[in-house]
């Protein structure tokens, strides 16, 4: 049993471990349940509903058909809205998309929507099942003469009727944005270019595609055991675009205010007046990291981050590295940046150059310390790995926009002794920078560190707009739970409701 | 001008490209799209200056046989063969027999209307398009299945190890917080694994009643408390991205005149 003890204790453990997990796995696997007897005989009965189907004029059709243009949208979405047809026996469904008689999109809890989907669906299906009914939708362009089943491959293109579960009220229509003129079509797929010919026959019927250039004719009929009622038509109709989107109204007063706030408190700070900053450890260690790597006679490391070059992050790291190189540049320290963005590269280079002849020495600037390391993202560490443990780097900073290579970056980092400090926006990688790091700028304390490093007036002052705007974030949203909390529980649902609407937006 | 311009061009296109969110016209939605493949356009041709730094930095460090040289030489070596394997394997590749033509004969058309079988197009000896094409170029496909991505995955591997160690050296009750992280992040822990979150059950919570299940009380701490403070987070990281932002367009700032002394 002597090998129970020191390590072979830990190997028979973790076989043990080992066995136990996949005992565990194997344990938990269930089979599915089986389909009913019942089940299996109603979907053998009830075949998907084959079109057209005979006209029954005792069949009657969708009242009150309207169309309506999606609403604070680019022009390529209709909305079809239709009180059910007498002979629908489904229950009603609200429309969700958007309430006509309100004006607004309709917000409901994830848990409500799913609660009241799940009884709706199974209404539908139980309706559908028993009758094998619904509604159908087709469309057509107006300049087309007649509404087709199928395409018949000369008049243009046609499109697939829509069935609607019975009970709906609503359809919304956003195939505009889908349609890809046949040319590129074409060449996406890698055929042959068209023809001159071929190009202008394209055009015609590409502009049969383009929303803003053609006007549509729908057509909806209730269908039922086979057969189908008389279409109601609403011809010549088409999207438009909005030129403003209610949807965002909320965020653009808010960041309207948080504006205002930003720039009152930058003229502000140009009349001379000081502005209390709170230390920030890891800025305050800026200097002691480039002066360590100084006196230790070893280079620094800089990475800006994952993102490219668009990004809010990988700029503010721009920022901040030409503040590090020109400290760098004074002490006659060595800078080092592999970059994984080439359009980084070359923006990093003109930064640090900068930097260089604004302290008086640009014969120490070397270009090829700020080089194209590799776009993959683990060969990426891997390089930054390797360069750590040749060049002994003394302080590493890790500025900007990270994902699951950070660890290794900062272990690394760690492992070769040198001193590291990170700013990064990237929340998911903020625990790992914390554990390894010595110091590290969360957010927005990443984003002030120019307005930090510099001391300039006017940039600190923006920062105190960014505070302020926070606190007024923080007491309205404060205030909103509380009237939430209270109509909630006084039964008050509609205030609870708009109070709810009042955070939210639609992201189409 | 050489100042004034590139500030009125940044703000320009910073305010429109905000504005395109409110403003959901047809014109605006467009202009994005042409401003991001733009982007892409420049990426392309900044990827050549990219490439000419990695193979001039990695050739000097080699040629010099200096500290590190193999690793220079190991890279250049990969870059020229993956480079080959891709521009010049169409080469290898078989150019596609063209489909033939039958005539077609319906019942109802008359003999003399026998369509003729249309002119087969030459064959191709070398396809561009071909070689980057994994399903088509195996070369190509085969470093890239058999070299490239084995070494991600060992990278990417590499975390796991690198978790446990740093989870070792943080997870200290040196004070109050740091015991309430460490007793977080063992619940989290436990109840994300399956095996101890099934024993838990099986042989606690379901014969305790006042004990939750473990499954329960990690959805609920990452639910709540690590939403909540995530939300901070963010609100934090946004507002200060908008004073970034402000800076950048009000001129304070300044990332895109970096080399012309301002």
């Amino acid at each position: 049993m002597r090998f129970l003890k020191g390590r072979g204790a830990y190997v028979v453990g973790g076989v043990v471990v080992a066995l136990l997990w996949c005992a565990t796995a194997a344990l938990g696997q269930t089979e599915p349940p089986a389909a009913t007897e019942s089940e299996e005989a109603a979907e053998a009965e009830a075949p998907y509903p084959q079109f057209p189907m005979p006209e029954d004029p005792g069949l009657r059709p969708p009242q009150d058909v309207e169309i309506v243009d999606f609403p604070d949208d680019e022009g390529n979405c209709l909305l079809l809205n239709w009180e059910p047809s007498p002979d629908d026996s489904a229950p009603a469904r609200p429309r969700e998309f958007f309430d006509l008689k309100r004006g607004e999109f309709r917000f409901m809890s994830a848990a409500h929507k799913q609660q009241r989907r799940e009884e709706w669906d199974a209404a539908a299906a139980e309706a559908n099942k028993r009758e094998r009914s619904g509604y159908v939708i087709r469309r057509k362009p107006t300049s087309q003469a007649e509404f087709l089943w199928e395409p018949n491959g000369e008049t243009g293109p046609v499109f697939s009727p829509v069935i609607i579960l019975p009970g709906f009220r609503q359809y919304q229509d956003n195939d505009f944005q889908f349609l890809v003129p046949i040319g590129e079509d074409s060449v996406l797929r890698g055929e042959s270019p068209p023809t001159p010919e071929e190009l202008l026959e394209m055009r015609e019927e590409q502009s049969l595609l383009d929303p803003r250039l053609t006007r549509w004719d729908y057509e909806i009929r209730y269908f039922e055991d086979g057969r189908m009622s008389e279409p109601v038509v609403m011809a010549n109709t088409g999207p438009r675009g909005n030129y403003y989107n209610r949807k965002w109204t909320n965020v653009l007063l808010m960041g309207l205010v948080s504006s205002i706030l930003i720039i009152s408190f930058i003229f502000s700070a140009r009349s001379g007046r000081e502005l209390y900053v709170r230390p920030v450890a890891g800025l305050q260690a800026v200097d002691d990291a480039v002066g360590r790597a100084t006196e230790m006679g070893r280079p620094i490391l800089f990475s800006a981050g994952f993102a490219g070059v668009d990004n809010i992050s990988t700029i503010a790291a721009m920022v901040i590295l030409g503040r590090i190189a020109r400290i760098a540049a004074q002490h006659g320290t060595k800078i080092i940046v592999p970059c994984l963005d080439p359009v980084v590269m070359t923006a990093l280079r003109e930064v640090v150059r900068e930097a260089y002849v604004s302290v008086g020495r640009p014969e120490d600037y070397e270009e090829d310390r700020i080089f194209y390391l590799t776009g993959a993202q683990f060969a990426y560490a891997a390089g930054m790995a390797g360069i750590m443990v040749r060049e002994k780097t003394a302080a590493n900073f890790y500025m900007g926009y990270y994902y699951a290579e950070s660890l290794i970056l900062a272990e690394t980092g760690f492992m070769a002794g040198s001193i590291q400090i990170v700013g990064t926006d990237s929340y998911t990688q903020l625990p790992f920078f914390i554990v390894a790091c010595d110091y590290t700028l969360m957010g927005e304390e990443f984003f002030g560190a120019s307005a930090y490093l510099s001391r300039e007036p006017k940039l600190l002052g923006s920062l105190k707009g960014q505070d302020y705007s926070k606190l007024l974030i923080a007491v309205f949203m404060t205030a909103a739970i509380l009237v939430a909390t209270v109509a909630g529980l006084a039964g008050a649902d509609g205030i609870a409701e708009w109070t709810q609407q009042l955070f939210q937006y639609a992201s189409s | 001008m050489r100042k004034q311009v590139p500030f009125l061009i940044a703000t320009v296109m910073g305010i429109a490209m905000v504005a395109q969110f409110f403003i959901p016209t047809h014109g605006l939605v467009q202009m994005q799209s042409v401003v991001l493949l733009y982007g892409r356009i420049i990426g392309a041709f900044a990827l050549v200056l990219g490439v000419a730094s990695l193979i001039r930095i990695n050739w000097i460090r080699a040629k010099r046989k200096g500290e590190g040289w193999t690793y220079a030489a190991v890279t250049i070596i990969g870059f020229v063969a993956m480079f080959l394997a891709g521009s010049l394997g169409g080469f290898f590749i078989a150019p596609e027999e063209p489909a033939e033509t039958a005539a077609v004969a319906s019942e109802s058309a008359p003999a003399e209307a026998a369509v003729e079988p249309a002119a087969t197009p030459p064959q191709k000896s070398y396809d561009f398009g071909a070689g980057l094409d994994m399903t088509k170029n195996r070369v190509f496909a085969w470093m890239f299945d058999y070299i490239y991505t084995p070494m991600d995955a060992t990278i990417f591997a590499l975390l796991a190890f690198y978790v446990a160690s740093a989870a070792y050296r943080a997870m200290r009750a040196r004070d109050l917080t740091a015991g309430l992280l460490l007793g977080a992040a063992i619940i989290v822990m436990l109840g994300r694994a399956p095996l101890t979150s099934y024993y838990w059950d099986q042989l606690i919570s379901q014969h305790v009643k006042f004990i939750p299940s473990l499954g329960d009380v990690t959805e609920w701490l990452m639910e709540y408390p690590n939403t909540a403070a995530k939300r901070g987070v963010y609100f934090g990281v946004g507002l200060a991205a908008l004073g970034q932002s402000i800076r950048i367009l009000v001129g304070l700032e300044r990332p895109y005149m970096a080399g012309t002394g301002d």
